[in-house]
């Protein structure tokens, strides 16, 4: 079968989906087209103002858009091509949808506010310190997994390597031109984009190779250091150039692909148990992003929702920016089936499932006539900029929930004059960052699957959330509870099987168990929380 | 070198008394002395039986004295701002404005404020004008926390000067306007330079000398135990009490015989309570200190 | 076919917005800036939300060239108790 009618197969699914169960979500959930918008009502011309929809639409799928999609649906293909794709396909449709749909929009009725405002009006203070918790640790794990990742993909592909570390100079030299001397935007890009292709040039005659170890000590030090400079020296410039990256990178993926339109040759479904992996739970919780993911009602709820012009768009920004996530997370499958399984056990053990992907679209790409290896540099090159960006924000981000939950009560501005915040920046990234290496060093096989019950565990509370605020305000909410407690038994089972086969890791048995336990926990709140009867507005 | 002179102590114990009769001391020496008032009951002016007012006036020949009203002070800046406002803005947010300003008036760390800001004014700008300036107090034991001031305030004023610095640095790059200076950086930049400057006389210790006066009784004798820790804490050092009212030998009478008698316990109390300290005893008057009798006092304080 | 058309424009727009490569330069640059002033801000002013500090009197000087920033500010001061989360909009995470 021709790979193509998988995408054929995802989009199709995915617009009869949007049109009915989309368009039944927002009828039973009541969107109103006619109720003014925080984005109206609370206009202030800088971060509330409306938006329209498809421009909306791209701005929110290009925040949740990230690695996830892709590593995760090519890390489960071990299990066959057929379970990824249906789980991507009723993921995104039932799960991930429901999820970042209803998120939207519970923001929009709260004002434009984040999610953790309604998990705190449904579930009280309680609920939103767990909501914290559940974030700081999911960041943590995304700075191991990600660590790892990357380090993997420098292993395969030296040449990538060097790329990066020509782009780090290159984002700092664009920073200082741009941000700090005044250089116009213009001229910066165009110097910036010329320059990425001589760094992929560059580093194909100069790979650099060293052990995963070293490289993974290396990123390390370099998130560290790269989270506490300011950010128009690196991470602003590097957001900004990982753009035309990106996208010059789908759009030679997707063309090529159309060209070369290869054959599937993984087996749709291989066996329920391959190695130490049972189909359930780990498919469903290594694809978490491209199905469903937590990180996503976060990160929409901050802009999206304060963006929204009117509530009829909802359905296109929440679950049509999720779907088409979900076409990402096909394209992903796709440069797995098209190998034979041993083939893929091959690739993916010379450098993880980003050389799977690099190598894939590379492929596709050299089918066009590009020179696969200078392709396949590119590929990599663009994907872990991408992560490398997010490990630097996530690490940005777990030190700001870190400083508000868990430092000791050093009210620092209040009475001398602000020095302690110092010592609190470089002590906390280096908590965090101590914390999520020594994870990394663990191995993909092992983190992974924790980062993803950690994310659904937080899909998983948003929803819960979610299901409260609708049934408390009498709407229809079992379409939320029921993918709720699936995630539930997943990640428990999961988490078990987990805590099982590392004994002997003690860090990642301290994890897999706080995430049991807090999972029980959000269990426990959700029973009572579901119980009361009071009505909310 | 001009020295500065606190003085301070708890209500009733004649600080005002001793401070004037210390200036005056000063004064017939040949020094250039400045007497400051910064006590709102405006006692200076009854002892010397002169108006003494919000301006530096002439008492006699090596002797000004001086008035501090915090509260006129505030008003003075408030107008300021209220007047530079009016500059810069449309009237129509001045008024919008203006109840922040009113309410400003009333809050409570304004009058400490203002009282410090006329301070350092006095110091810094006086500094060259006078051998001597003598700052009378109110009896509020925490007024001479004013000399803990300059150190917080300059490392406040650093931060937020520092903060505006990195904000301005930031907008430059956003809206790429590279060559705008900043006002509020500006006058951050010029109050962290004067409160530098006031700190830096203030912990030259040579410069500031405290002077805390008391009576030898129970009470003051207490109190006085009590403020000098409080100052300590704030490492403020008092190296010379003021002991007044001491009741002369040949007061007479049963009565007062056994109150001096009592006195002088109290008064060998001070002397090993407060070990290591100057002492300057000033006798108790028969009459009360006014125009005429304001000289009487001050060869105590000869040194 | 205007339907077609507007499917074009707006599959046109997706991609400004998915794109937005003006906006993307300076997003966190713009983010970071107002959350510096807002702090700044609350300093300043702290006095008038019942916080006296020992500057206030001093920065009451501030106050008339502060006054755009306040308004703003005072827009954005909703809850400032949490703000992890508002800071999860300052960057891109890309999960």
């Amino acid at each position: 079968m021709n790979s193509i009618w998988l995408i054929i197969f995802s989009i199709i699914a995915f617009i009869i989906a949007y049109a009915t169960y989309g368009a039944w979500l927002a009828k039973h959930w009541g969107l109103d087209a006619t109720k003014k918008t925080p984005a109206h009502t609370m206009n202030d011309g800088v971060d509330y103002v409306p938006a329209k929809a498809p421009v909306l639409l791209g701005h929110h799928f290009s925040s949740i858009a990230g690695a996830g999609p892709i590593v995760g649906p090519i890390g489960a293909a071990m299990f066959g091509w057929l379970p990824v794709m249906l789980w991507i396909v009723i993921g995104s449709i039932f799960f991930g949808g429901v999820h970042d749909m209803g998120s939207l929009f519970a923001s929009v009725r709260h004002g434009g506010r984040s999610i953790g405002d309604v998990i705190g009006h449904t579930m009280g203070s309680k609920g939103k310190k767990l909501f914290a918790l559940f974030a700081w640790l999911t960041l943590i794990l995304v700075v191991a997994a990600f660590t790892n990742i990357v380090a993997s993909a420098f292993v395969s592909t030296p040449e990538a390597a060097t790329s990066s570390i020509l782009f780090i100079a290159l984002a700092i030299l664009f920073g200082v031109g741009v941000y700090r001397r005044g250089v116009s935007l213009a001229v910066g890009t165009v110097i910036g984009v010329i320059l990425l292709a001589v760094a992929v040039w560059v580093g194909i005659l100069f790979p650099i190779s060293l052990s995963i170890n070293t490289w993974m000590i290396i990123l390390i030090g370099y998130i560290f250091v790269a989270s506490v400079t300011p950010v128009w020296i690196l991470l602003q410039p590097r957001d900004y150039l990982n753009s035309f990256l990106l996208y010059a990178m789908l759009a030679g993926g997707i063309i090529g692909l159309f060209v070369m339109r290869p054959e599937i040759q993984l087996p749709a479904y291989t066996s329920f148990k391959v190695g130490s992996n049972y189909l359930f739970p780990i498919l469903f919780i290594t694809i978490a992003c491209g199905a469903i993911s937590g990180f996503h009602s976060l990160v929409g709820s901050g802009t999206t929702a304060k963006q929204l012009d009117t509530e009829a768009d909802i359905k296109l920004v929440g679950y049509g920016a999720m779907l088409i996530e979900g076409v990402l997370a096909t394209l992903a499958i796709i440069t797995a089936a098209y190998l034979s399984a041993d083939k893929l056990a091959e690739v993916t053990a010379a450098g993880g499932a980003l050389n799977v992907f690099a190598d894939g679209i590379g492929t596709f790409m050299g089918s066009m006539g590009f020179p696969q290896l200078v392709a396949k540099n590119f590929v990599t090159l663009a994907i872990s900029a991408f992560a490398l960006t997010s490990l630097d924000t996530a690490t940005r981000l777990a030190r700001f929930i870190f400083q508000e939950f868990f430092t000791s009560d050093k009210e620092g501005a209040a009475s001398n004059g602000f020095t302690n915040t110092l010592t609190n920046k470089y002590v906390s990234t280096l908590i965090t960052v101590i914390i999520g290496g020594t994870l990394a060093f663990r191995g993909y096989q092992l983190v992974w699957p924790i980062f993803g019950s950690a994310n659904q565990l937080l899909a998983a509370l948003a929803l819960l959330a979610l299901a409260l605020w609708l049934k408390r305000t009498g709407r229809q909410y079992k379409m939320a509870v029921y993918p709720m407690v699936f995630m539930f038994i997943a990640t428990l089972v999961a988490l078990v099987l987990l805590m099982m086969a590392n004994l002997a890791n003690p860090i990642l048995l301290v994890f897999a168990v706080a995430l049991f336990i807090l999972a029980i926990v959000l269990i426990l709140e959700s029973r009572a929380a579901f119980a009361s009867t009071e009505e909310l507005d | 070198m001009a020295k500065i002179i606190f003085y301070g102590g708890k209500g009733g114990v004649g600080k005002t008394t001793c401070s004037t009769s210390n200036s005056i001391n000063y004064a017939e020496k040949g020094l250039k002395t400045l007497l400051v008032s910064t006590d709102p009951a405006h006692s200076i002016s009854d002892v010397l039986g002169m108006d003494i007012g919000r301006s530096i006036v002439r008492i006699r020949e090596n002797l000004d004295g001086l008035e501090i009203d915090p509260e006129y002070e505030a008003e003075l800046y408030i107008e300021k701002i209220r007047a530079n406002m009016k500059t810069i803005l449309s009237n129509v947010i001045v008024e919008e404005i203006n109840s922040q300003l009113d309410a400003a008036m009333v809050s409570p760390g304004t009058h400490e404020s203002a009282l410090f800001d006329k301070i350092s004014d006095i110091i810094i700008d006086k500094y060259d004008d006078y051998d001597i300036i003598i700052f009378d107090t109110a009896p509020t034991g925490h007024t001479l926390r004013i000399l803990t001031l300059p150190d917080l305030l300059e490392g406040w004023m650093g931060s937020l000067a520092k903060k505006r610095k990195s904000i301005v640095n930031m907008n430059k790059m956003v809206t790429r306007k590279y060559d705008e200076k900043d006002p509020v950086l500006e006058i951050l930049e010029r109050r962290q330079k004067r409160f530098g400057e006031i700190k830096k006389i203030f912990n030259n210790t040579n410069n500031v000398r405290i002077r805390f006066v008391l009576n030898a009784e129970k009470l003051p004798i207490e109190e006085t135990k009590k403020a000098l820790k409080m100052l300590k804490q704030f490492d403020i050092p008092v190296d010379t009490l003021v002991i007044n009212r001491i009741m002369p030998d040949d007061i007479g009478a049963e009565f007062w015989e056994k109150k001096r008698k009592q006195e002088q316990e109290y008064l060998k109390e001070i002397e090993m309570e407060f070990q290591g300290k100057e002492f300057i005893k000033i006798p108790l008057l028969d009459s009360d200190m006014n125009k005429s009798t304001v000289d009487m006092l001050s060869k105590y304080f000869g040194e | 076919m205007s339907r077609l058309k507007k499917f074009i424009t707006d599959f046109g727009l997706f991609f400004k917005g998915a794109t937005d490569f003006k906006g993307r330069a300076y997003e966190m640059l713009e983010s970071e800036t107002k959350t510096e002033m807002d702090n700044f801000i609350l300093i300043c002013f702290a006095d008038q939300l019942g916080m006296p500090l020992p500057i206030s009197y001093y920065t009451l000087e501030l106050l008339p060239y502060l006054v755009d920033e306040i308004e703003d500010w005072d827009k954005r001061m909703g809850k400032r108790k949490s703000v992890w989360e508002e800071r999860w909009s300052n960057y891109d995470l890309d999960p």
